[in-house]
């Protein structure tokens, strides 16, 4: 039988999705049950709940990606509010501005943070020859180096997010205030909590989910000796003596569930709260 | 009640030195001659540009990054834009079932990803670099098709594609001449999206690879331990890289808003 | 030639569900046959059908003696005017109603000719330079008719065409769409749920529903001749009565177990002039006056039965509650199947 052009292209599409996508990850979730040696069981899941190690990495993911998201999304709250007073061609350039900045992650952003707060970096020199201490205790390669390494893309994302749901406020205020005798409260209840409530919740769940998936920043900065769930698949499957790819399959099954798990429960908690606010 | 005009002003300032920070520090370390001892470079030179710019090793990575993402490109428009626009046009029962996949590389970071692709690949005799152009096309997939849904949803695109059968065009030469015209923004902001995924992505492309591929980004990263100097300067190049890519891509958003 | 289009068994099922089951249908030749039927009626997929649009469709389509199921769109031969215009945006004016010459081997001269001529006759020939966002509704539909009358089709079909217009210009597109179809000579099948317009512009009415054809006639039949209950009160406004309680209102010889229609212009009131021997005769009063301008419409209580009658509005009107003589014809009382 003659296949349609639109079939073959659907097929090419399936077969696509198919190679990179879901046997990869079908490969790795079978495997995440198979051992270096060749028997199967559930020893590799075990390994990462009893092993200090890996149990450690897991909280360390878990606190540094809360702490990231969190004081980015405050920061985040404040720029997207600020956003909205501004003109619009002046909206129009900073969005651009904080577009790019989202994307400018990974290495060339650790690299740039190793220039400007590492030990030979341009604010150690610059205190060091006016003789006083700028940088204070940060450190780039600590954890509060890597929160604050986070914020630089984490920031500008949540603006990014954030803005729609301030420029959505800023009407219902205007509306508000046009109409006379509103209280605070029915602002409150009628405006800022059903619209800003979810918008908040659902960026930092973004931006959570984003910096626990962040590999490459923290890579960059500090190799492998940090332990997070996602630096250590790295070392699992790129390391020559340490390489585990079975282990590493299970690690990244948790860490999917975990994110999957995220991406629900933040659907859940937003569709609630616009179902009991939306009437 | 009003607010004052220069607190958001402020804020937006203090946010924008802080973000643009590191890139000035960048800027000013590749072109200074030496930095140890002082409060400001002691001479300013462009000499580490040219000196990274004439490296012949320089212009190869420059050529690897651009041949992953000319491919990365290539094949996700020739795959995705057909296929969303059979989507919305013919089958809407398939587009429901097909957003949840859409949004899959949303939901798992190119490091787990990357642990699959080792495993399954590691012994089939498929060149990898063939692999990891179609991986980065498909990471890119949710924005992608984001964006095309949008134009697609716009118009009755469905009555103009069949209207130019009726007029005696077959299917691919109706898509070329009354859809694809008439798709440019979409088509301009898929193109930058799909060409920034090819640019931009690190970890699939060394980890996948073994270091064997080296793109902008992993000679980058080679660099910072090597030559500060010279990895300073090719920070800021991709810098600029990424500035002119964003610039289009809102400026094009932008225009066909008001349009 | 009045088969000039037959469609033989036609089969349409979408996934489990059978929209058209065994239709079988022929229109005339160089005349407009309307489709009428309520939407989700199954007329656009029976035209779709034809056009080759359709891919689920089975059965055999002849056109002209030619059998063109299993033709791909684009050699049919069939235009298609969709509601929503689609015009090609890209595209000024002319060069949407060039565009199909344009895929035929014809000389740049002689497309020039042909679409101004068309432009023309579509009285758009001063917007020729023009962008379809620029023109309002009326003016996009007639170039988009333009461009498929350019051509010229064995068979032009028109899926609500004027729905989406205004009141106005539906009416005046209306009688432009027949101007067009005497002047080339155009077999023409226009799609609509709209009643009116389907006997305004007709000269053949199919009426669908359920994806059956309910009745096939000339407009005039249809309406007077309507051939079950269905096609009764989908065309016009309607009496459905039963014998018996005809035979209450003083007409006998009736099966008591029938239904009967009167249409509300055989019925009048309180006729001056001496009645004649077909019509019947009875009491009744008026609960319900609607003013339709030229036109009245009345609701008539006659203990628990209701008569809906229409009289023109060059009386003084009727007060509600007022006692009037109700006449009914009896020669105009149908039996329906």
């Amino acid at each position: 039988m003659k296949m349609s052009l639109k079939n073959r292209f659907l097929l090419l599409f399936v077969l696509l999705i198919c190679l990179v996508l879901i046997f990869p990850i079908g490969v790795m979730i079978i495997s995440s049950f198979n051992s270096q040696d060749g028997s199967w069981g559930l020893m590799n899941y075990q390994e990462l709940f009893t092993n200090h190690y890996y149990r450690n990495a897991i909280g360390h993911s878990l606190t540094l990606s809360l702490s990231a998201s969190l004081f980015s999304e405050v920061i985040a709250i404040l720029g997207a509010w600020s956003l909205t007073k501004m003109s619009s061609s002046v909206k129009e350039s900073l969005v651009t501005i904080f577009n790019l900045a989202s994307s400018f992650a990974g290495v060339p952003l650790a690299f740039s943070l190793i220039i400007l707060l590492g030990n030979s970096g341009v604010l150690h020199v610059i205190s060091k020859s006016l003789d006083i201490n700028i940088l204070g205790s940060i450190n780039v390669y600590s954890w509060l180096g890597i929160v604050i390494a986070y914020s630089f893309f984490e920031i500008p994302l949540g603006i990014l997010f954030l803005y729609p749901t301030f420029e959505e406020i800023d009407q219902g205020w205007k509306e508000a205030s046009d109409t006379l005798g509103v209280s605070n409260c029915f602002f409150l209840k009628k405006v800022i909590y059903p619209v800003l409530v979810p918008g908040l919740v659902e960026t930092l769940i973004i931006l959570f989910a984003n910096a626990m998936g962040t590999y490459e920043t923290v890579f960059a900065l500090t190799g492998n000796n940090i332990t997070f769930i996602s630096t250590i698949i790295g070392s699992l499957i790129g390391g020559e003596i340490t390489s585990n790819i079975p282990l590493a399959g299970a690690l990244s099954v948790v860490f999917g569930l975990v994110m999957i798990a995220l991406v629900i429960m933040g659907n859940l908690l937003v569709r609630t709260k616009r179902i009991t606010e939306g009437k | 009640m009003k607010v004052k005009k220069r607190t958001p002003k402020i804020i937006l300032t203090i946010i924008f030195i802080y973000l643009l920070l590191p890139i000035v520090a960048t800027f000013l370390y590749s072109i200074s001659t030496s930095w140890i001892n002082t409060v400001l470079p002691e001479g300013l030179t462009f000499k580490w540009y040219a000196q990274l710019v004439f490296n012949p090793e320089f212009l190869n990575v420059v050529l690897r990054s651009l041949v992953l993402s000319i491919f990365t490109t290539i094949l996700g428009l020739v795959i995705f834009v057909p296929v969303i626009f059979y989507m919305n046009i013919y089958n809407q029962k398939l587009k429901a079932k097909m957003r949840y996949i859409t949004m899959l590389p949303f939901i798992i970071p190119g490091i787990i990803l990357v642990t699959g692709l080792i495993q399954l690949y590691k012994d089939i005799p498929i060149p990898k670099i063939v692999i990891l152009v179609m991986v980065l096309s498909v990471m890119s997939l949710p924005l992608v098709y984001q964006t095309l849904n949008n134009v697609f949803i716009s118009k009755d695109f469905k009555s103009m594609f069949e209207q130019s059968q009726l007029l005696g065009y077959g299917p691919v030469k109706s898509f070329m001449f009354v859809i694809v015209p008439n798709i440019k923004t979409g088509l301009i902001v898929s193109t930058l999206l799909l060409f920034s995924a090819g640019l931009g992505d690190y970890v699939i492309t060394n980890l996948f690879l073994g270091g064997n591929y080296i793109t902008l980004k992993i000679y980058m990263y080679r660099l910072m331990a090597v030559n500060g100097n010279a990895g300073s300067v090719l920070t800021i190049i991709y810098f600029i890289m990424l500035s002119i890519l964003s610039a289009i891509l809102i400026r094009t958003t932008s225009k066909a808003k008001k349009g | 030639m009045s088969e000039f289009l037959k469609i033989e068994n036609l089969n349409v099922t979408f996934g489990k569900e059978t929209v058209i089951e065994n239709l079988n249908l022929s229109i005339p030749e160089n005349a407009i046959t309307v489709f009428l039927g309520p939407s989700g009626s199954g007329k656009t997929t029976v035209l779709r059908s034809i056009s080759g649009l359709n891919r689920n469709a089975q059965g055999k389509i002849l056109l002209d003696g030619k059998d063109i199921s299993e033709l791909p769109v684009n050699k049919r031969n069939i235009g298609v005017i969709f509601q929503s215009y689609a015009l090609f945006p890209n595209m000024s004016v002319f060069d949407n109603v060039a565009y199909g010459l344009k895929a035929q081997r014809i000389g740049k001269a002689e497309i020039k000719q042909s679409v101004e001529d068309m432009l023309k006759l579509v009285n758009m020939n001063e917007k020729a330079n023009s962008f379809p966002d620029d023109l309002s509704g009326g003016q996009k539909q007639r170039v988009a008719i333009a461009r498929s009358m350019i051509m010229k089709p064995k068979l032009l079909l028109l899926d609500e065409p004027l729905s989406a217009l205004d009141a106005k210009i539906r009416v005046e597109l209306r009688e432009q769409i027949k101007e067009y179809q005497q002047k080339l000579g155009i077999t023409m099948i226009f799609v609509t749920h709209d009643q009116a317009e389907a006997m305004a512009i007709a000269d053949n009415v199919v009426v669908i529903s359920d994806g059956k054809i309910q009745q096939q006639g000339a407009p005039w039949d249809i309406y007077t001749k309507p051939s079950n209950e269905f096609m009764a009160t989908f065309i016009g406004d309607h009496n459905i009565l039963s014998g018996s309680e005809l035979k209450s209102l003083g007409i006998n010889n009736l099966s008591l177990e029938q239904k009967y229609l009167i249409r509300p212009e055989s019925i009048t009131l309180n006729k001056l002039a001496e009645s004649i021997a077909d019509e019947v005769e009875c009491n009744g009063q008026i609960i319900s006056a609607v003013n339709y301008g030229n036109r009245i419409q009345y609701v008539i209580a006659k203990d628990t039965l209701r008569l809906k009658m229409e009289a023109l509005n060059h009386t003084l009107p009727l007060k509600i509650g007022s006692q009037v003589k109700v006449f009914i014809n009896k020669a105009k009382i149908l039996q329906l199947n």
